[in-house]
This record gives C-alpha cells, structure tokens and sequence, in this order.
C-alpha cells in the first residue's frame, strides 16, 4: 500500500501540493484526475522517488520513501514500473533493446536468456517483428506498448501510468485499455494512473482521486464520484466551462 | 534600491548555479569511484570524443602550426633568428596552443553534442526512466563521458602538438628554407620535462572542464527545444570561458 499524507511541495514560492493526503491500496487501480496544472505530474513524481518533497511522507509498504537514504530507496524502487507520457524510450536502442535493458542491467540473466524474454513481451504487447526498429521509426500506440513492456519485463509490484492514451485514436487506446486490463490478470499488481481522460478513469479505475488546488478533495470510486455533489469535480467530469474551475 | 537588488539577485543565483555544478562534479567522482565500473562505456565514449574529433584536431592543429611558422619565421627574421623557429613553435604549441586550442575544438564538437544528447534525453523524460529503473543517471550516463574526455583530451593534445610542430616545420623548412636540423635541435634544446608536463596537466584539466560544463548544462537543461538550444550554447562559451580562464592560473601556478 501507498500512503501520502500532508505531502507538500512549493517551486519558487508557488505552493503546488499544500498538504496532499491519500492512499492507494494494494491490487487496486488509482486514477488521479485534475486539471492542468494541478500538480498531478508533481504528485506523480514524489510518488515514484523522482521528487523530494518539502515536507509530508509517502509510505510505501511501511518505508517511508521521502526520508530514506539512497540504498534503501533503491530497494523500495525496484517495486516500482513506470510507462511515462511520451514512452521515455531509449532512442539510441533499438525496441527489442529497450525491453530487455532493465534485465540487461539490474538482473543477472544471460544475454540469450533475456532477449529470449524481452521479445516474449514484445509478443504479449502485440508488436512481434517490431523488435530491430527504433522508437522513432514506431507510432505512438506502439511506444507505449513498448513502453509498458519495458515496465513489466520487471515484474513490478506498482504500476504508474502518466496519461496512457493521451494523443492515441481510439481504436488504439482501447487496445492499449484491453492491454493493461490483461497484463494485470496475468501479473497482478497496483496501477496507479494520471489522466485527463474521463471515459478512461471510469473504466479502468477502482477508485478516483481528485486534485485541486494542491490537495485532494475527492477520492472514491467511480460509481461514486460520477455522483458527487461537490462542484469542483461535477465541473470537472462534466467538461463544462462553468463553474468554480477557473480555465485561466 | 533597484540596482542593489538587482545585483544581489544576480549574485546569488550565480553563487546557485556554481554550487550545483560543483556537486555535480562530487556525484560524478563519488559515482565514479563506486562499483559497476562501465569500462565499455568509457571506451564507447572515448570513441566519440576521442577518435571522432581526430580529424578536426587534425586540420586546425596542421594550420595552427603553419601560421606559427608563417608568422614566427617574419618575426625572427628581423633579429635573425629564423633557427630558433622550431624552438617557437614547440614551445608555444605544448605550453599554450596545443591544450587551449585542442580543448576548444573538443568543446565545439563533442561537448555541444554531449549537452545535446543529455539535454533530448532529459526533455524527453529518458534520465527520468533511467532513475525509476534505479540505475543512477550520474553513473550511467555522464560518469563515462567524463572520464572519457579526462582521457580522451590529453591524447589529442599530444596528437595536435606533433601535427602542429610539423604544420610548421613544412611552412618554415620547407617553404621558407629553414635548416631542418636546426627546427628540430633548437627544439631539443629548449623544450624541457616541465613545458610538456605543464601541457599534460592544462590538457586533463581541460578535458575535464569541457565534459563537466557540457555534462552538467545538458543533464540540468530546461524545457523543449529551446530548453536544449539554451544548454548547447551555454555549455560551449561557459567552456571556452572557463578554458581560456584556468590557462591563465594553471600558467602562472606552473610557471
């Protein structure tokens, strides 16, 4: 389990999370929504390792991440996958090395052992024969799926997803939809997921939390949240320009 | 008040910015120091840095020393000294020419390209995914290329030293008619131990400026394009500055 409580973190005097307290049980699938701006990619950061924050704590399975030395935090981490926005592949390797680059590095498997598995993975993401093109030679879709494989290669315990389908068509965001729906029956594990996309957060997502103004206020599940009373999130889930929400 | 201010916050953010470049040469010798060491990877660089600039190093040290014998053989003709011509050329080449010069052709080439593959990969949130897959960015990207260049830098200055002394013996001996023997024995005769030991000592220290000023600035780079373009540009003439700067205090500490 994850566990954010009075997380704080200003930039130049400008206070983005003023006291973010959450919690992210384990197996569940946590989407946190927000507009732009929010601070969602800060929070997102603090919870992967990527940011120290000003004050506050994010526990994870007891360790408290934001106080731990380096070695420590590196153990803590090697639970953590992330598949980033743009994919964040290596574009010097080519796909089928960018998989196997975790294994190559932070596991000793033979070489053969490891390419041997990274194009399994490259097959369970549906992009065999994909393997000796570079990430700029590939489609967005396909970087995040190659992306996602790189993530799970690694058997990671907490999955982070930053706006998964953002820019895709949607024939192939539900792909990609069906694709962690089906990596997590196979491999069970947290999801925890940003995104902007509503029919997304509602579909994929066990509970939805809301970031404002640097705090949440709102977490629940869908079923739930889709009937809040609170302004701000029927603002938000609405689309409207209307409201509490200032667009600027 | 306005001035003042104005002052004090410029002074501080400078005194920011050094502060964060000198830990960012502690994270590189600690990284360094500590196991994997990524022998390939330093060799893969040296490539870059080293071989990959031979040609460039090449032409302008073969000019460079064409010009001193140009120059240097007008000079000394005056006072009739055309034989001192070879010790002029060595001895300007290995204690100042040769480390300078080299240095800034190592900048241009292959210090603007480390900024701006550091800067894409940083934009491009790939240093980011190196840190949750927990391999140290320091260690895994920019340890090698400093060490590459601490290596790389000295050699090409040793290789730019030669071309340059024969640039100018083909300008002085064989276009100018200096006697050969001379241009070589009044280079014995005057270069010593310490002139080519102070040319070592400028060049590591050079090849390590060079790399830790492009290191840093494309690793810290801001946003997009602009963000990397910024980096690039700040990383060559914060080099160049920095080089010419320290020539002056390793000279006169040498000297």
């Amino acid at each position: 389990m994850i566990k954010v409580s009075n997380l704080r973190k200003s930039f130049d005097g400008v206070e983005v999370l003023k006291g973010v307290d959450i919690e992210i049980p384990t197996g569940s699938t946590m989407a946190i929504i927000g507009k732009s701006g929010a601070g969602k990619t800060v929070l997102f950061k603090h919870l992967v390792g990527l940011m120290r924050p000003d004050s506050g704590s994010v526990v994870v399975d007891g360790a408290d991440i934001t106080r731990l030395r380096a070695g420590a935090l590196k153990e803590v981490k090697r639970k953590f996958g992330m598949v980033f926005q743009g994919g964040a592949l290596f574009d010097s390797l080519t796909v089928l090395e960018n998989i196997a680059f975790p294994m190559r590095e932070l596991t000793g498997l033979k070489e053969s052992e490891l390419l041997k598995k990274a194009g399994e993975m490259l097959k369970e993401v549906g992009l065999s024969g994909m393997g000796n093109k570079y990430p700029d030679e590939i489609s967005g879709g396909m970087k995040k799926r190659v992306a996602l494989a790189r993530a799970l290669v690694m058997s990671p315990e907490y999955l982070f997803f930053d706006e998964p389908t953002t820019g895709l068509d949607p024939i192939v965001e539900n792909a990609i939809h069906a694709l962690m729906k089906r990596c997590k029956a196979l491999a069970p594990c947290t999801y925890i997921m940003v995104s902007h996309d509503i029919k997304e957060v509602l579909e994929m997502s066990d509970l939805v939390a809301m970031l404002h103004e640097g705090v949440i206020i709102e977490c629940s599940a869908p079923e739930e949240i889709t009937g809040s009373s609170n302004p701000v999130v029927k603002q938000f889930l609405s689309g409207s320009t209307e409201g509490p929400i200032q667009m600027y | 008040m306005g001035f003042f201010t104005a002052v004090g916050r410029a002074a501080i953010l400078y005194l920011g910015e050094m502060g964060r470049m000198l830990l960012f040469l502690l994270q590189f010798v600690f990284s360094a120091l500590k196991p994997p060491y990524r022998i390939l990877r330093v060799i893969k660089e040296m490539h870059f840095i080293g071989v990959k600039s031979l040609f460039i190093i090449a032409l302008t040290s073969g000019f460079t020393g064409m010009v001193l014998g140009l120059q240097g053989y007008h000079t000394l003709r005056k006072f009739g000294s055309e034989s001192a011509l070879g010790s002029l050329v060595a001895l300007s080449l290995i204690r100042e020419l040769g480390p300078v010069l080299g240095s800034l052709m190592v900048t241009a080439r292959a210090g603007s390209a480390m900024t701006a593959e550091l800067g894409i990969m940083r934009i491009s949130e790939q240093i980011d995914a190196l840190d949750v897959m927990t391999l140290d960015p320091v260690k895994f990207l920019v340890a090698p290329k400093m060490l590459a260049g601490v290596l790389a830098v000295p050699l090409l200055v040793a290789i730019f030293d030669v071309i340059g002394i024969w640039g100018g013996y083909i300008v002085g001996v064989r276009l100018l008619g200096v006697n050969a023997a001379r241009y070589f024995d009044g280079m014995k005769e005057s270069l010593e131990f310490r002139d080519v030991w102070g040319g070592a000592v400028k060049s590591l220290a050079f090849g390590l400026i060079v790399t830790w000023v492009s290191c840093y600035k494309g690793y810290n780079c801001g946003h997009g394009a602009r963000g990397v373009g910024d980096a690039t540009t700040e990383a060559v003439v914060l080099s160049a500055i920095l080089v010419l700067a320290w020539d002056y205090i390793l000279t006169s500490l040498l000297l």
